[in-house]
């Protein structure tokens, strides 16, 4: 039996009187591509913060690849990559600089990686050059991605990373995860709201819900349960509209 | 209420809400405030209630404008965004109709408030009403705005040493006319580049214009501070150098002053001692013995200004912390940065306490060596050293629980170094009664214990906060 990557265990976080996260249970295990899904607000943010140990929790324990998420080990950190929903990417420096300015920072960085993708994603020298302050906001999430993919991560944490890119650049980010990650087996931690995205990329979803992981499972099998249900309800006038799309499935789990 | 009124209310709430939300309560109570101090004062100075009452009303009036000025211009400016002046056009006519009622009655009141006094009203309208042009054109999108800005602090100087003669001219009726005139179009001049109508310029000089607005308040002045060009080139040098290093301590240091700051102000240092040392035999050459005599004995006092440069700078790194809380994140999983909370405190703890100590040496330097090129005598000399260690204790102020608290430290920051300074100064005096000791040098070494001790209090509790990074998050 596979060893979860991560492993969080009754984790509440509340700010101020609300509550975000409500004794949450969640486990991830090796090489799973999990789409994680839940309203605005819902607290899919702060539950990849939590996870990252970015976020205190007040309750609760989260653990990376066995360790305490609070005490990770440099071996456990070197495999962790992480795209902010924000992207906070030293706006003063250059991609070139902010690039140079992590590979120090990693024992392990593929240059020619980097090299190629900043290639592939349309950043030329003269970009390349460019205060980063001064990109748009499509090209910092791409550098932010490109960031992210630079250490060659093992467990690949992703806060909504499309929601600023064009549908081209949705489509080569989403060819560069299932070609380069996914198929190197990283393990994928996916939020987003662009529901169509998820469906080519993720084969299991977790929806948050109340602080909570309120349904997990596989694509295809939770839009077949979901049919089902439906289909065993009672009288005629009572029987609902069944989901058949994942959009019906977020709507009917989520609301 | 009818319709022009009624727009003029309410542009003027909006604008004064966009700075502060209770900007004009504030406004008002600090000019009542000023009023009745200068004129309780007065009372106690001068016989006359009347005068006292005109002092009063004068000292009111000018915190109004000068306050008032401080809101509303950089308030309004930000309500006439280009989309706005195009789609909103009768919210620019009202914002320019205000400002143009504004300036008339500042320098009216003012002309009339200075009736009865040693100075001519003519000549305070003429003044009041450029000095708000000039304030205009420096807050506003025009190219014009450095040279504004560069005039703005002499404006005042040069109405002080007009030459009686101008004056005159000016007082008279043709003169005064014809500077009205002058007046009159520059200042409509100004409020077309103080409120664009939209268009391409308009967007393209909004960035700089909310950079220059941002730069009013002391938190947007240490959140964006300006960077020279020969300071970019160092810091990406700087940069360079540390990446290849794989200096985790020094890379750290690029999230707090990525404007290079230490080489920048070690620079401005250097060129202020050459520029004093420069200066001086020019005026041995030039000036009286008494007036030689007078700047010996007097610079430390001006170079004693420079002590509080540090304390800017400890700002600027606070603020600089608070605005890269997402860069931390990234910063805190890189696995070059010590992973324990206690071992990553006290490596940022460690170099903004190296950073401080440098800062500190190369002030205290720099004011040294003013005083020595002035010629001052070894004991001011010894004296200006002592004062610069007073100054110690502000170095703790750089280890906090960065979790719990982000943002400049503001006024309790400059409260602590006062009262520090003034702690220790009493320590020098109690010593120089009981024990006959000179009271600066105690002083000094009072200074430097307590810093030692605040340091030390504050590094070991850095162990048992959680970690710094990202700043504020448990605030």
């Amino acid at each position: 039996m596979n060893t979860p990557i991560v492993q969080m265990s009754s984790v509440s976080k509340h700010f101020g009187s609300a509550s975000v996260l409500d004794r949450l249970d969640w486990q991830v295990l090796p090489g799973q591509v999990i789409g994680l899904l839940g309203r605005n607000g819902a607290g899919k943010s702060t539950l990849l913060e939590c996870l990252l140990g970015l976020r205190e929790t007040d309750v609760g324990t989260v653990r990376i690849y066995g360790e305490d998420v609070r005490h990770l080990s440099d071996a456990t950190r070197a495999r962790i990559g992480y795209v902010p929903q924000k992207c906070d990417l030293f706006e003063w420096m250059t991609p070139r600089q902010m690039l140079d300015y992590f590979k120090a920072l990693y024992p392990r960085w593929n240059a020619a990686k980097v090299d190629a993708l900043l290639a592939r994603w349309g950043f030329d020298p003269s970009m390349q050059d460019k205060a980063i302050g001064k990109l748009s906001g499509g090209e910092q999430q791409r550098l932010s991605i490109i960031r992210a993919l630079g250490p060659d991560p093992d467990l690949l944490i992703l806060d909504e990373p499309v929601s600023a890119l064009d549908p081209v650049g949705r489509r080569d980010f989403l060819r560069e995860l299932i070609d380069s990650v996914i198929e190197n087996g990283t393990t994928v931690v996916f939020s987003t709201h662009i529901l169509s995205d998820l469906e080519r990329v993720a084969l299991e979803i977790a929806f948050l819900k109340n602080g909570r992981i309120a349904l997990q499972g596989q694509l295809d099998e939770l839009l077949e349960g979901a049919r089902r249900v439906d289909a065993s309800g009672g009288t005629a006038e009572r029987v609902r509209v069944a989901p058949t799309s994942l959009e019906e499935l977020f709507i009917e789990v989520t609301q | 209420m009818i319709a022009a009124p009624k727009d003029l209310a309410l542009v003027w709430r909006a604008a004064l809400a966009v700075r502060h939300p209770y900007a004009h309560a504030w406004v008002c109570f600090l000019a009542l405030l000023a009023a009745l101090c200068v004129g309780a004062l007065a009372l106690l100075r001068v016989a006359g209630a009347v005068d006292a009452l005109l002092y009063g009303l004068r000292a009111g009036w000018a915190v109004l404008v000068f306050a008032w000025l401080m809101y509303f211009i950089s308030g309004a400016a930000r309500l006439n965004t280009p989309a706005n002046a195009v789609l909103v056009p009768r919210m620019r006519r009202s914002v320019l109709r205000l400002m143009v009622l504004a300036w008339l009655s500042a320098t009216v009141l003012s002309a009339l408030l200075a009736l009865g006094s040693a100075v001519r009203p003519q000549l305070v309208f003429l003044a009041v009403g450029f000095w708000l042009v000039v304030l205009g054109l420096a807050r506003s999108s025009s190219p014009v705005r450095a040279v504004a800005q560069v005039m703005l602090p002499f404006l005042a100087l040069i109405l002080i040493y007009l030459p009686q003669a101008w004056r005159a001219v000016l007082a008279s009726p043709a003169g005064f006319v014809a500077a009205t005139v002058l007046l009159l179009g520059l200042g409509a001049w100004t409020l077309e580049r103080m409120f664009p109508q939209g268009g391409d310029h308009h967007f393209q000089q909004r960035a700089k214009e909310k950079l220059a607005l941002d730069r009013i308040s002391a938190e947007g002045l240490f959140r964006q501070p300006r960077i020279p060009r020969i300071g970019r080139r160092l810091y990406q040098a700087a940069l360079r150098r540390d990446c290849e290093r794989r200096d985790s301590g020094a890379l750290l240091m690029h999230l707090c002053a990525p404007d290079g700051l230490r080489t920048q102000r070690c620079l401005a240092l250097l060129v202020m001692v050459a520029g004093a040392a420069l200066l001086m035999p020019v005026l041995r050459l030039r000036a009286s013995a008494g007036t030689i005599e007078a700047v010996a004995n007097g610079s430390w006092l001006f170079a004693s200004t420079l002590l509080f440069v540090p304390l800017g700078d400890y700002e600027r790194r606070l603020m600089r912390l608070a605005v890269t809380r997402g860069e931390q994140g990234l910063v805190k999983l890189a696995p070059g940065m010590p992973g324990a909370a206690a071992a990553f405190n006290r490596h940022l703890a460690a170099r903004l306490l190296r950073a401080g100590l440098a800062e500190w040496g190369a002030c205290s330097a720099a004011v040294l060596a003013v005083v020595a090129i002035t010629g001052a005598s070894a004991e001011i000399l010894w004296m200006q050293a002592c004062v610069c260690c007073l100054t110690l204790p502000l170095l703790a102020s750089t280890l906090r629980d960065h979790a719990r608290h982000s943002g400049a430290a503001g006024w309790p920051l400059l409260s602590a170094l006062l009262g520090s300074s003034a702690a220790c100064w009493l320590a020098g005096a109690l010593a120089t009664r009981y024990l006959g000791a000179q009271t600066m040098p105690v002083a000094a070494l009072a200074s430097v214990a307590l810093a030692a001790v605040v340091v030390a209090w504050r590094w070991r509790r850095l162990a048992g906060a959680p970690h710094a990074f990202p700043v504020g998050r448990l605030a």
